[in-house]
C-alpha cells in the first residue's frame, strides 16, 4: 500500500521547508541576548495561520522546531525544549485569539502577541528545565520589551506576504474549509 | 472581507497597545522594585543565616568548600571572600533590591535579598 498524499500535504511540506530554511539561516545570526531572534520564520507561521487556519499553522510551527533542531544539531538539547515550549505557548495563544480576526485583528496584532508568548513559553521552560530559580522572571520584562517590536516587524512581513499571495491566488475557498 | 485592506487594523493597534502597557508595567514594577530589608543565606539549599540589611557587619559562613565571607553595609549585601577559584559570586557585587541574588556553586552557597513582598513582576504570584 502506498500512502497517498493530498494537495494540502504538499503545501504544508513546502511551507514548512521555507520556515525551516529561514529558521536555520537565522540561527547563524549572532544575537546580543540568547533566546532573542528576529523570528522571521514565524512570519511563515502567521501567513499560514491567516491564510490556511490554525491546524496548518500548528503543523508548520512544530515541523519547523523539529526539523530546524535536527539541522542545527540542537535536537533534544535544552535549547530544543525551550524552542518547543515557545512554539506551543504561541500556538495555544493563537488558537485563542484567532476568532478576533472577525473584528479586524490582523497578523500585526497577532504577531506582537505571538512574539511575547514565545518568550513566555521559553522562560517557563527555562524555569522548569534549566534554571530552577524564580530570579529568571526578572528577565521577562526586558526580553518582552525587546520582543514586542520584533513581533510587530514579523507581523508586517506576514501582512505584505499575505497581500502578495492574495493578489496571485485568493484563498477564500481554502480559508473557509480550514478554519474548522 | 475587505477589512484587511489596511495593513494594521484598529484591533491590531489595541492589541499592541495592551501588550505594550503590560510590558511597560512589568518594566516599571521591576525598576521600582522595593529595596530588600533582609537577606537569606543558604548552604546546600538549607537556610544557614538570615541577615538584617540595616545592621552592618561581616558574617562568616562555612560551606563544603570552606569559608565564605559576607558583608552588610548601608542596606546592601555582598560576598567579599569565597573559597573558590573563579570568585564569580564576588563579581556579582552589591545586592540591595528584593529578589537579587549571588550564588557560589563550589561552596553550595546562595545569597538572596528578600523584600517585604516577594513578587517582583506580574508573572510571579
Amino acid at each position: 500500500m502506498t500512502p497517498s498524499t493530498t494537495e494540502r500535504d504538499h503545501r504544508l511540506v513546502g511551507l514548512a521547508t521555507l520556515a525551516v530554511t529561514i529558521h536555520v539561516l537565522e540561527a547563524a545570526i549572532p544575537s546580543p541576548l540568547p533566546g532573542l531572534r528576529p523570528g522571521l520564520a514565524n512570519a511563515i507561521t502567521l501567513v499560514v495561520l491567516f491564510r490556511y487556519g490554525w491546524r496548518d499553522a500548528a503543523w508548520i510551527s512544530l515541523l519547523r522546531v523539529l526539523a530546524g533542531s535536527l539541522i542545527i544539531g540542537t535536537f533534544l538539547t535544552p535549547g530544543f525544549f525551550l524552542s518547543l515550549a515557545g512554539a506551543l505557548a504561541t500556538l495555544v495563544a493563537m488558537g485563542l485569539i484567532l476568532p478576533l480576526r472577525w473584528v479586524g485583528l490582523g497578523p500585526v496584532g497577532a504577531g506582537a502577541l505571538a512574539s511575547l508568548c514565545h518568550i513566555g513559553g521559553q522562560l517557563l521552560a527555562a524555569r522548569v528545565l534549566v534554571i530552577p530559580h524564580d530570579g529568571i522572571w526578572l528577565l521577562a520584562p526586558w526580553l518582552m520589551a525587546a520582543a514586542l517590536p520584533l513581533g510587530i516587524m514579523t507581523g508586517l512581513v506576514a501582512v505584505e506576504t499575505l497581500r502578495i499571495l492574495e493578489r496571485q491566488t485568493p484563498a477564500r475557498r481554502e480559508l473557509t474549509d480550514a478554519t474548522g | 472581507m475587505n477589512r484587511d485592506r489596511h495593513r494594521i487594523s484598529v484591533a491590531d493597534l489595541i492589541m499592541i497597545g495592551a501588550l505594550a502597557a503590560a510590558v511597560g508595567g512589568g518594566l516599571a514594577a521591576q525598576v521600582g522594585t522595593d529595596r530588600g530589608h533582609r537577606a537569606l543565606v543558604q548552604i546546600n539549599g538549607e537556610t544557614e543565616l538570615r541577615l538584617n540589611l540595616h545592621r552592618d557587619g561581616t558574617h562568616h559562613v562555612q560551606g563544603p568548600a570552606g569559608e565564605s565571607r559576607i558583608e552588610v553595609t548601608d542596606g546592601r549585601v555582598r560576598i567579599v571572600d569565597a573559597p573558590c577559584r573563579r570568585k564569580l559570586c564576588l563579581r556579582r557585587g552589591w545586592l540591595s533590591a528584593a529578589g537579587e541574588s549571588a550564588t557560589c556553586l563550589p561552596n553550595r552557597l546562595h545569597l538572596q535579598v528578600e523584600g517585604s513582598e516577594r513578587d517582583y513582576d506580574a508573572f510571579n504570584h
